[in-house]
C-alpha cells in the first residue's frame, strides 16, 4: 500500500538520502512530513543565526535513522535542536561553530574531570580538532551525532575519552581505576565522620570493601557503581536496564545489603580486633550505609 | 566486545537502542568501569556529579538545626556563619557556628573542626569559650558554643585602654591559650578577633582549630588555587584569604609552612599584645614576603604612641616575638609570669632562671624560697636515692668486679661517671621544677612527668646492673649511653605533645612506663628475647587500663622487637595496632615513630614496595607535623629508613641523598640522637658498595665501626657490630683482599652465632657472603651448605621475594653451575628472576643478578643467543635506572663480552670491554680487580684477532694488579693462561719458557678449584700438550 510519489518535499529529501532498504519503513511512518517540518523548525528556532540548508539537515538525519527494531517513536524523540547544531557544525558553518564552542564545549568542560598531568585546554583543543575538523580527510566526528540523547552528553563522552587517551597508550590506565576512597564513598558520600576512621582501619575497610565487591556479581557491582558512585538516578538506570524503576531500585538495595554482609565478613577476618572493636567498626559501616541509604535512595 | 561508540552509548542512555543491541551494550557496560563512568558523564546534567556548594540562604528566625532554634544571625565570617540560638533541652542560649559547605577546602576543615571541637569539649577553662556540642545536620557541621555577651577583643581595643587594662585582658587570654596547650591543642590563629571580651570583663579565646592549617594540606601551590597575581608582584595581604591563619599575626615558622606548635601561638599572642600596647603592629610590610622578612630579621617597628609599658613587659613581648621558636619563652606560663603585675620579686627570679633551665646545675641556691617549699622540693629530689644511692653505687661496683672479667673495671669507670652525671642533672632539674610549681604549674608539672619517666629508665638500668653478669658488664656502657638526656626535660616546648594520663590513672601508667623503660634497656643490650618477655607481660597488664598513649608505646616496642626477631607479619600487625592507639591517644610522636617502623617492616624487611612507597607519605607527613627541628631524632630515623628502602630498590642516588641528609642532621644534634650516626654511616657505605666504590665503602664501614665503639660504647663483641663486619668483609673481597675478607666473615659469623640462635635472621647475610667466598675457593659443598642456610633464613624471615632471598637463591644456582649441573642452575636462577620480578616489578634493576647468571648458564649450555638476550636485558635495566655511563654496568658488559669471546666475535667483545674498562678505571681506579678483568677481556679479544703483541701489555697489567689485589683464582688463572698464549707467539726461547711456566701456574690454580674450573683446566692441559718444551725446541 505504498502511496505514489506524493511525499512532501522534506520526506522526498529524506528518502533521497536514506538507504533504499529503509524506504518502506519510512514511508510507513504516519505524519512523517509534519514531523520533519517540526524538527526543522525547532532547529531553526533554537539557532536562528545558523544557516543550514534543509537538504543538509535531512541528509544528516537520513544517515542516523534509528536501527530497525528500535522503539517506534524514536524518530519523534529526536533532539532536533541539538542535531541541527551538530549538522551545521559538521558542515563547518561559522556561526554554528561559535555557538557550539559557547553553548556546548565550554559547559562540557565545567564537568570534565581530567586526569593528572593532562590539561583541560589540551583536551578541549584535541576535542575541537576531532569533533569539528575531522582527521585526514575523514568527516568531522560531530557528524556521527545521532540526535538521540543530548549533544552535551555525547560530547562529554567523546571528550572524556580523549582526556584518557595518552594514558591509555602508555598502558598506565591503572591510575584511573577507582581509588579506595571512591569505594568508600559508595557507602557514604561527603560524610565527615568517615575521616574519623584511623588511617589503617580505613585501609582495611577499603580492602574489605574491595574484596567484598569482587565477590558481587558483575551486575550487582555495576548497579552499585552506577547509582552510588556515579550518581545516576533510578529512572535512568531503569531506562538502561529496560526494567521498571521499582525492580531496579530493589536490585540496587539488594546489592547493597549483600555488599554490607560480605564487607562485615571480610572485616572480621582481616582485623583481628577484639569483639568490641570489631563491633564498633561494623557499627560504623552499618551507620554509613543507613545514612547513605537514607540520602541517596530517597 | 569493544567499548561502544559515543553515539551508541548515548542512545543506550536514552533507552533508544533496539532490544537486542541494548542487551549487548548493557552486558558490556556492566563489566566495563570506564563505560560506566562515561554513561554517567553522558547522562543529563541534573544527575551524576553532586552539585558543588551553592551559597545557601541564611537560616531564618525560628528555623531549627538539630535541636536548636535559630534566633538571629550574629556574625558571618570566612568560614561560616554564627547564629544566636536557643537550646530548648537545656533551656539556654547558645552561639551556633555553621560551617559553609561546598568548598573542597572547607570539606577538609569540617573534619578538622570536628576533631578540634571534640578535644575542646573536654577542656573546661574560664578563659576558653566552652563548646557545648558538635554535630552534623543537613550536611552542615555546626558547633554549639557558649554565647558570650560582649564583644571581640579587636572591637574592645578600639576604645582607649590603659596598659594595665590591656595586660589584664591579655593575661586572661594567655591563660586560655596555656590551658589549651596543656591539653595538647594549638590555636594556630590567635588574634584579637578570636578573643571575646565578655560584659563581665573576662576574656575568652575562641575559634580553636577553625582556621587550623594542617601540615597535611599545605598552602595552595598551583596557580589555579592561589589568588591571581602578577609574577614577582607581592601578594597584598587582603588577597591571602586562601592562606589560613592571619598573616600579620603568624609566626615565621607558620608562614613558611613548618610545624606549628604552642610557641607559634605565643608569637601570635605577642604580636597582638604589642599592637594593643603600642598602637602599631610589630612587623611591617605590605606583602606576606615583606612581613615574613621583617619577622625573621627581627625588625620591630617602634611604638606609635608613647605609653607607659613596664620595661619588663616590653622585654617579655619582644622575646615572644623572636623569629626562632627556641628563643621565645619555653611556654605561655613563663611568658605570663613576666606579664604579671609587679609585686613579688621572687617570680621574676624564677622566670629569669627558668630560661636557663636547660643548662642548669645547682642553680637552686640563688632563690629566695619559702622554707617549707624548699623542704618539700628537697624531698622530691630524694626520690633519686632509691635509684642511685651511695650504697647502691657500691653494690653495683662490687657486682662488676665479681665477674672477674678484665674489662670490668674500665666498664665500671665509664658507667659510674655517666650515671653520676645523670643523677646530678636529674636532682637539680627536679628541684627547680618543684620550686617553680606555683608560678608555672603546667610547665613544671610536665617537666616533673618527664623527669619521672627518665628516673624509671635510670632505675631499670641500675636494676639490671646490680645483677650484672659478664655479658651485662660487657654491654653496660652502651646501655647507659642510651639513657635519654635529662636536660631535655627542662624544655617544656618539647613536652607539650607528650600526652599525660589523668590523675586517676597516673599510678598505674607510671608503673607500666617504668617496666617499658626496662624493656628498652634490654633492647639496647641486644637482648631481644628478654625485652619481648617484658613487653608481652606488659600487654597483659595493660588490659582494662584505658589509656591509649601508653598502649601505643608498649605496642610500638613490642612490634619493633618482633620485627628485629624476624616475625614480620606479627610486627606489622602490632605496629598498626600501635598506630591506632597512638592516633586515638593523640600521640603525634608515637604516630611518627610507628609509621617509620612500618616503613622499615614493609619496605626494607618484606620488600612490599608499592605499599612501602605509600607508607612513605604517611611517615613524611607525620614527621613534618612534629617538626624536623623539634624532633631531629625522628627525622633522622626517617632518613635512615628511607635510605634502606631506596637502596632495596636499587635507587642509589636517592638513597645516598637520604643518608647524607640524615648524617648532616645527626652531626648537628647532641645526645642520644647521635647514636644513629653509626647506622647512617653504614647505610652510606652500602650505597658506595653498590656503586662499586669499594674503597670508599670500606672507609665508611670502618667509620661506622669506630663510631659504634666510641660513641655508642659498644663492646667489640656486640652482635650488631657483626653485621658491620660482614659489610667490611664484602668490601675487602671486592678489593681483592681475600684472606682478610674470609677471616672477617668468620669473625662476624662467630660473634652472631655466640650471641644469637642458629637461625636468627641476622645470620643470613654473613652466611650468604661466606658462601660467596667458599664458592670462589672452589669449596662447592661448603658453599652450597652456607647458601642453603642463608636461603632458609631469608625465606622465613624476609619472605621468598625479598631481594636478599633472591640473591641467595641465585648464588645457590651458581654453585650448581660450577658443579656443571646446568639444569639445576637454570631452574634456580629462573625462579630467582621470577621472584624478583614478582616482588619488585618487571623493570627492577635488581633483576641484574639472576639475568647475568642466566646469561652465563645459557652460554655454557651452548646457547649464546639466549645468553645475549638475557644480558642485554640486564644492561638495559641498569641503564634505565642509572643512566648509560654508570659504572654499575661493568659486570654485565664483561659478561656480554664473554659471550662474544666464546662465539669469536672479537670486535664486539672489544667494544664492550673498552666501555667497562673506562667506567671501572674512573670509579674504581686503575688498580681495582674489576679493572684487571676488563684488561684480561681486552687481551683475550686481541689474541683472538691475531694481535698477540697488543695483548701482552694488557695481560701483563692485569697480572700485576692481581699481585696486589687478589683476583678470584679462576680469573687469575685465565690471565696467566692468556699471557702464556700471547708470549708463546713471540717465538723467543726465554719468552716460551716463561709461557710454559705461566701455563703451568694456571693449571695449578685451576686444579685447586676442582669442579669449578674443570672445563678451563681441560683447555689449558690441551694447550700444554700441544706446546711441550720439546715441541717448542723443534719449532725453533
Amino acid at each position: 500500500m505504498t502511496s505514489p510519489e506524493t511525499h512532501g518535499p522534506l520526506t522526498a529529501l529524506l528518502l533521497a538520502h536514506a538507504p533504499p532498504e529503509r524506504h518502506e519503513w519510512l514511508r510507513a511512518l504516519p505524519g512523517l512530513e509534519g514531523l520533519l517540518e517540526e524538527h526543522l523548525a525547532k532547529g531553526r528556532a533554537a539557532w536562528p543565526s545558523v544557516e543550514l540548508a534543509p537538504e543538509h539537515f535531512l541528509r544528516h538525519l537520513a544517515r542516523h535513522l534509528p536501527e530497525e527494531g528500535a522503539p517506534p517513536d524514536t524518530l519523534h524523540q529526536l533532539r532536533a535542536a541539538d542535531l541541527y547544531l551538530a549538522c551545521a557544525c559538521a558542515g563547518g558553518e561559522p556561526q554554528a561553530l561559535e555557538l557550539f564552542e559557547r553553548h556546548v564545549l565550554q559547559k562540557v568542560s565545567a564537568r570534565l574531570g581530567t586526569p593528572p598531568g593532562v590539561s583541560l585546554d589540551e583536551v578541549l583543543q584535541v576535542a575541537r580538532q576531532r569533533l569539528l575538523l575531522g582527521v585526514a580527510g575523514s568527516a568531522p566526528k560531530i557528524a556521527e551525532f545521532s540526535g538521540r540523547g543530548s549533544l552535551s552528553g555525547w560530547v562529554r563522552i567523546v571528550t572524556s575519552r580523549i582526556a584518557r587517551e595518552p594514558l591509555g597508550q602508555d598502558g598506565r590506565q591503572e591510575l584511573f581505576s577507582e581509588p579506595p576512597q571512591a569505594l568508600e564513598r559508595m557507602l557514604s558520600r561527603d560524610d565527615p565522620e568517615r575521616e574519623f576512621l584511623q588511617a589503617h582501619s580505613r585501609q582495611v575497610l577499603s580492602e574489605s570493601l574491595q574484596a567484598a565487591l569482587a565477590e558481587l556479581s558483575e551486575r550487582e557491582r555495576a548497579l552499585l557503581r552506577l547509582h552510588h558512585l556515579h550518581g545516576l538516578t533510578m529512572d535512568r538506570i531503569a531506562t538502561m536496564y529496560g526494567e521498571p524503576r521499582s525492580s531496579v531500585a530493589r536490585h540496587v538495595a539488594q546489592a547493597r545489603e549483600r555488599l554490607l554482609k560480605l564487607t562485615r565478613r571480610e572485616l572480621a577476618s582481616r582485623l583481628k580486633l577484639d569483639r568490641q572493636e570489631l563491633e564498633s567498626l561494623l557499627g560504623f559501616v552499618q551507620s554509613r550505609l543507613d545514612l547513605s541509604l537514607h540520602r541517596l535512595m530517597a | 566486545m569493544e567499548c561502544p561508540s559515543e553515539t551508541t552509548l548515548s542512545d543506550f542512555l536514552e533507552g533508544l537502542l533496539p532490544e537486542a543491541q541494548r542487551a549487548l551494550v548493557l552486558a558490556h557496560v556492566e563489566g566495563c568501569e570506564r563505560c560506566q563512568e562515561l554513561v554517567a558523564l553522558g547522562a543529563s546534567s541534573t544527575e551524576g556529579v553532586p552539585d558543588a556548594g551553592e551559597e545557601r540562604a541564611p537560616l531564618a528566625q525560628g528555623a531549627t538545626l538539630a535541636r536548636y532554634v535559630v534566633l538571629e544571625r550574629i556574625g558571618r565570617g570566612a568560614m561560616g556563619e554564627v547564629y544566636a540560638a536557643y537550646d530548648p533541652e537545656l533551656d539556654r542560649q547558645v552561639a551556633l557556628k555553621l560551617l559553609r559547605p561546598g568548598d573542597r577546602h572547607v570539606e577538609e576543615l569540617r573534619v578538622r573542626l570536628l576533631r578540634e571541637a571534640q578535644a575542646l569539649a573536654r577542656l573546661a577553662h574560664p578563659n576558653v569559650v566552652t563548646v557545648h556540642d558538635v554535630g552534623v545536620c543537613d550536611d552542615r557541621v555546626f558547633l554549639a558554643l557558649e554565647l558570650v555577651e560582649g564583644t571581640t577583643l579587636s572591637e574592645w581595643l578600639k576604645q582607649p585602654r590603659s596598659p594595665e587594662e590591656v595586660l589584664r585582658v591579655f593575661r586572661d587570654a594567655g591563660k586560655g591559650l596555656a590551658a589549651a596547650h596543656a591539653a595538647g591543642l594549638v590555636h594556630r590563629d590567635f588574634k584579637p578577633a578570636n578573643v571575646l571580651v565578655g560584659q563581665d570583663g573576662r576574656a575568652r579565646v575562641t575559634d580553636f582549630g577553625l582556621a587550623r592549617p594542617s601540615n597535611r594540606w599545605p598552602r595552595p601551590r598551583s596557580p589555579s588555587e592561589s589568588p591571581p597575581r602578577a609574577p614577582g608582584a607581592p601578594s597584598p595581604l587582603t588577597r591571602t584569604g586562601a592562606l589560613v591563619g592571619t598573616p600579620a599575626y603568624m609566626a615565621p615558622e607558620q608562614q613558611q609552612g613548618h610545624g606549628v606548635d604552642a610557641l607559634s601561638d605565643q608569637f601570635s599572642f605577642c604580636v597582638a599584645l604589642y599592637e594593643a600596647l603600642h598602637g602599631v603592629r610589630p612587623f611591617g610590610g605590605g606583602s606576606l614576603e615583606e612581613l615574613g622578612r621583617a619577622a625573621r630579621e627581627g625588625r620591630v617597628r617602634p611604638p606609635e604612641r608613647e605609653v607607659k609599658v613596664p620595661a619588663r613587659v616590653r622585654r617579655a613581648v619582644l622575646r615572644g616575638l623572636r623569629a626562632r621558636p627556641e628563643e621565645r619563652f619555653p611556654s605561655m606560663d613563663a611568658l605570663l609570669a613576666e606579664l604579671a603585675p609587679s609585686r613579688a620579686p621572687r617570680i621574676r627570679a624564677w622566670v629569669a632562671t627558668s630560661t636557663a633551665a636547660a643548662s642548669l646545675l645547682g642553680l637552686a641556691a640563688g632563690y629566695v624560697v619559702a622554707h617549707r617549699r624548699e623542704a618539700r622540693c628537697a624531698q622530691e629530689a630524694e626520690k633519686l636515692s632509691t635509684v642511685w644511692s651511695p650504697e647502691r653505687r657500691e653494690r653495683i661496683h662490687a657486682a662488676f668486679l665479681a665477674t672477674g672479667k678484665p674489662y670490668a673495671s674500665s666498664a665500671w669507670e665509664a658507667v659510674s661517671t655517666m650515671l653520676d652525671a645523670q643523677a646530678s642533672a636529674w636532682r637539680s632539674l627536679r628541684t627547680d621544677s618543684c620550686l617553680a610549681e606555683r608560678d608555672a604549674p603546667v610547665a613544671s608539672w610536665q617537666t616533673a612527668a618527664c623527669l619521672d619517666s627518665r628516673l624509671w629508665h635510670l632505675a631499670a638500668v641500675t636494676d639490671v646492673l646490680e645483677k650484672a653478669d659478664a655479658q651485662t658488664v660487657q654491654n653496660a656502657p652502651q646501655m647507659v649511653a642510651a639513657l635519654e638526656g635529662i636536660s631535655a626535660c627542662g624544655d617544656a616546648s618539647a613536652l607539650t605533645t607528650r600526652p599525660q594520663p589523668p590523675d586517676a590513672l597516673r599510678p598505674r601508667v607510671d608503673a607500666a612506663r617504668r617496666r617499658l623503660a626496662e624493656a628498652k634497656a634490654r633492647l639496647d643490650t641486644g637482648n631481644h628475647a628478654a625485652a619481648l618477655e617484658v613487653t608481652t607481660a606488659l600487654l597483659q597488664d595493660l588490659q582494662g587500663l584505658d589509656y591509649r598513649p601508653l598502649e601505643a608505646e608498649v605496642l610500638t616496642l613490642h612490634g619493633h622487637l618482633h620485627g628485629l626477631t624476624g616475625k614480620l607479619k606479627e610486627a606489622e600487625e602490632l605496629l598498626y595496632k600501635a598506630l591506632w592507639a597512638a592516633e586515638s591517644g593523640r600521640d603525634d610522636e608515637t604516630v611518627a615513630r610507628v609509621w617509620i617502623l612500618l616503613l622499615w617492616v614493609a619496605g626494607d624487611q618484606m620488600a612490599r614496595l608499592d605499599e612501602a612507597n605509600r607508607l612513605v607519605h604517611h611517615a613524611r607527613a607525620a614527621v613534618e607535623r612534629l617538626g624536623r627541628e623539634r624532633f631531629p631524632g625522628i627525622a633522622i630515623d626517617l632518613h635512615l629508613r628511607m635510605g634502606g628502602l631506596l637502596l632495596l630498590q636499587g635507587k642509589l642516588d636517592e638513597a645516598e641523598a637520604e643518608y647524607t641528609q640524615g648524617l648532616a642532621l645527626s652531626r648537628k644534634v647532641a645526645g642520644p640522637e647521635r647514636l644513629r650516626t653509626t647506622y647512617l654511616l653504614a647505610g652510606l657505605g652500602r650505597v658506595r658498595s653498590r656503586q662499586l666504590r669499594a674503597a670508599e665503602a670500606l672507609e665508611l664501614f670502618r667509620q661506622a665501626e669506630a663510631n659504634a665503639l666510641q660513641v655508642r660504647q659498644w663492646s667489640p663483641e656486640h652482635p650488631v657490630l657483626a653485621v658491620n663486619l660482614n659489610n667490611i668483609a664484602t668490601e675487602l673481597l671486592a678489593l681483592g683482599r681475600t684472606d682478610e675478607a674470609l677471616a672477617t666473615f668468620q669473625r662476624a659469623l662467630g660473634l652472631l652465632e655466640a650471641a644469637r640462635s642458629k637461625d636468627h635472621p641476622s645470620l643470613a647475610a654473613p652466611l650468604n657472603n661466606l658462601a660467596v667466598i667458599l664458592r670462589r675457593e672452589g669449596r662447592l659443598d661448603a658453599s652450597r651448605q652456607s647458601y642453603q642456610r642463608a636461603l632458609a633464613i631469608f625465606e622465613r624471615s624476609k619472605g621468598p621475594e625479598h631481594p636478599s632471598t633472591v640473591i641467595a637463591l641465585g648464588g645457590l644456582g651458581m654453585v650448581s653451575y660450577d658443579s656443571n649441573q646446568l639444569d639445576e642452575a637454570l631452574a634456580h636462577n629462573q625462579e630467582a628472576l621470577e621472584r624478583i620480578q614478582r616482588g619488585l616489578g618487571m623493570d627492577t634493576p635488581r633483576a641484574e643478578m639472576p639475568l647475568r647468571n642466566l646469561g652465563l648458564i645459557h652460554l655454557r649450555a651452548g646457547r649464546p643467543a639466549e645468553a645475549r638476550k638475557h644480558l642485554t636485558r640486564a644492561l638495559r635495566l641498569l641503564e634505565k635506572e642509572h643512566g648509560p655511563d654508570s659504572a654499575v654496568a661493568g659486570g654485565v658488559l664483561r659478561d656480554l663480552a664473554r659471550v662474544e669471546l666464546t662465539t669469536g666475535e672479537w670486535r664486539l667483545a672489544l667494544t664492550h670491554c673498552e666501555r667497562s674498562l673506562k667506567q671501572d678505571e674512573q670509579t674504581q681506579g686503575a688498580e681495582s680487580p674489576d679493572t684487571a678483568l676488563d684488561l684480561a677481556c681486552l687481551g683475550e679479544a686481541r689474541l683472538g684477532l691475531g694481535a698477540p703483541e697488543e695483548a701482552v701489555p694488557l695481560l701483563e697489567r692485569a697480572r700485576s694488579i692481581d699481585a696486589r689485589a687478589r683476583l678470584d683464582r679462576k680469573e687469575a688463572a685465565r690471565v696467566s693462561f692468556l699471557l702464556a698464549r700471547a708470549l708463546w707467539e713471540r717465538r723467543s726461547r726465554e719468552e716460551r719458557v716463561r709461557a710454559m711456566a705461566l701455563a703451568e701456574e694456571a693449571r695449578r690454580w685451576m686444579e685447586a678449584l676442582g669442579m669449578r674450573t674443570r672445563n678451563e683446566l681441560r683447555e689449558v692441559m690441551a694447550w700444554q700438550a700441544r706446546h711441550s718444551p720439546t715441541l717448542s725446541e723443534a719449532v725453533r
